[in-house]
């Protein structure tokens, strides 16, 4: 029997602004953008808006109380994410308890940031105690040095292969080329994944994330307003967080989604081989190998040979981060725990253009907070299509 | 350029002190035999509130590594190639700190290493590793 943790809760609009290598635009504004594509995707207007869930890095000293008074809505509800790229999915179940409680009716939920490549180190070398006191002054690398401890790992327990982490990375630039908002717009070949600079060995260009510009948000409503709006909605049948697991063990399992996978798909009340799509945290490829894994989608240790026979384009069996990801449409800071959501609830409204998937249900998973070698919060939802 | 400094304050003293004193002391708890290291406030294995500080062997394994060409700050600029390891202590704790002196291509993974102490910043040493 399904849970009915977030049952009278509906997702009724997705809005993503153009993601941008540099932009003089502020947070507030990427995140304004975001949230008006949202809401005119919503067909509701900004003074319905009585809840807010932000998460940006850049905000601080600002908080979410002062982006209410920047937008002027008077607020029932307001969250601030404090679990980096998980944030997107953790807020949205927080909005959604707050609608299905009658806090609110009326939730945006939104990220952004504005990172290059210099600003986004700076803020990783500050980003927790543990970072800033035993990571950097011992010359980590920043987090693209931090995941390359785990993708060699990965390759040494699992006897996968450079080429396994390009062809994810080419399946995603290819889901890429159909997203106008994406910041890389041509084809990536396997010599070019595999000749471009080397970064923090084994990692190349191509598998470090680009910090840039951009905001994604998603809308969500009671059922009975959605029902007034008469136009498609998604529901949420579960969400999941965990944080710290496995305590004390940077690399036994390094992310939690092995630890919240059973409670998902019990509550939601499906299994793996029901998703018609997985939007994943992927700011690396190793981490997206480790979310297939935890989230059931294929067997421990085998998300290499899974990416060897799966097509993960739109056109295949099981696509993956199909506006193109964060590796291939860009991280905008804290909107890459966002865009996994947006993408998840775009496909199953319906409005992804040229990348419109025929799908039913997905499921979406945020990981983040990067500390001492890993990062301490994964997160993951199902969301259905209402019919 | 100067490197990133660590914050040396009341928590963490005496790992920062033993470094210079080419000591490598982390926290100990009694209570649950566990050794611990990043310095905590209590023990993350059993929520002991009375933490010893204790010297260790200085020998370890590599977990994992990593051969850091672009770095994530300008005062590592000069070393780069260098290699960045995840050490696990013969005593449990891991620690991440550079390997000096080691191959940059390659797997190291499963080696032994020690500790050695190199100058870090104005009176201040850091733990580095050898391959044993």
């Amino acid at each position: 029997m399904a849970n009915q943790a977030f049952e009278g809760v509906r997702i009724v609009g997705a809005g993503q602004s153009a993601y941008a290598k540099k932009s003089s635009k502020s947070v507030q504004r990427l995140m304004y953008e975001a949230a008006s594509a949202a809401l005119a995707d919503a067909g509701l207007p900004w003074r319905a808006v009585d809840g807010l869930a932000v998460t940006c890095f850049q905000l601080p000293p600002d908080n979410a109380p002062t982006v209410a008074e920047h937008f002027g809505i008077e607020a029932r509800f307001l969250f601030q994410g404090v679990y980096g790229g998980a944030s997107g999915i953790i807020g949205m179940a927080h909005a959604a308890r707050a609608i299905r409680d009658g806090a609110c009716d009326v939730a945006v939920v939104v990220a952004a940031d504005a990172f290059d490549v210099s600003s986004h180190n700076e803020t990783l070398d500050r980003f927790n105690g543990s970072i800033k006191d035993y990571m950097s002054p011992q010359g980590f690398g920043g987090a693209n040095g931090m995941f390359a401890l785990h993708t060699r790992l990965y390759m040494e327990r699992h006897g996968a292969t450079c080429e396994d982490f390009g062809r994810f990375c080419i399946g995603l630039r290819e889901n890429a080329l159909r997203n106008p908002n994406a910041l890389f717009k041509e084809p990536l070949s396997m010599d070019a994944y595999l000749n471009a600079k080397r970064i923090a060995d084994p990692l190349r260009l191509y598998d470090c994330v680009m910090p840039c510009v951009g905001g994604d948000a998603i809308v969500l409503t009671s059922e009975k307003t959605a029902a007034r709006l008469g136009k498609p909605s998604v529901r949420i049948l579960a969400s999941e967080e965990i944080h710290n697991f496995p305590a004390n063990d940077p690399y036994g399992v390094p992310g939690g989604w092995s630890g919240l996978c059973e409670r998902l798909y019990e509550k939601a009340g499906v299994r793996p081989a029901d998703m018609h799509f997985a939007q994943l945290y992927d700011d690396y490829p190793v981490m997206a190998f480790v979310q297939l894994e935890g989230l059931g989608l294929c067997a421990p240790g085998t998300a290499h040979a899974f990416i060897r026979k799966t097509d993960i384009t739109i056109k295949g069996a099981l696509p993956i981060n199909t506006g193109g990801g964060q590796l291939s449409a860009g991280q905008a800071g804290a909107s890459g725990g966002m865009i996994g959501v947006y993408e998840a609830a775009a496909q199953l409204l319906g409005t992804a253009g040229q990348r419109q998937l025929d799908c039913q249900r997905g499921v979406v998973s945020g990981y983040g907070m990067v500390a001492y070698g890993r990062g301490l919060c994964s997160s993951a939802a199902i969301l259905e299509k209402v019919n | 350029m100067l490197k990133p400094q660590p914050r040396v304050n009341e928590l963490n003293r005496p790992f920062w002190a033993g470094c210079n004193d080419q000591r490598l002391v982390v926290q100990f708890c009694a209570a649950c035999a566990n050794h611990v290291f990043y310095p905590r406030a209590c023990c993350p294995f059993c929520q002991h509130g009375e933490l010893q500080w204790k010297e260790v062997s200085g020998n370890g394994t590599v977990i994992s590594h990593t051969t850091i060409r672009r770095t994530h700050h300008d005062g590592f600029n000069g070393e780069a190639p260098y290699v960045f390891a995840a050490v696990a202590l013969a005593e449990g704790p891991c620690l991440y700190a550079q390997l000096l002196q080691a191959p940059i291509e390659g797997s190291l993974v499963g080696r032994a290493v020690r500790v050695t102490f190199v100058a870090h910043g104005p009176g201040q040493k850091i733990a580095a590793f050898e391959l044993a």
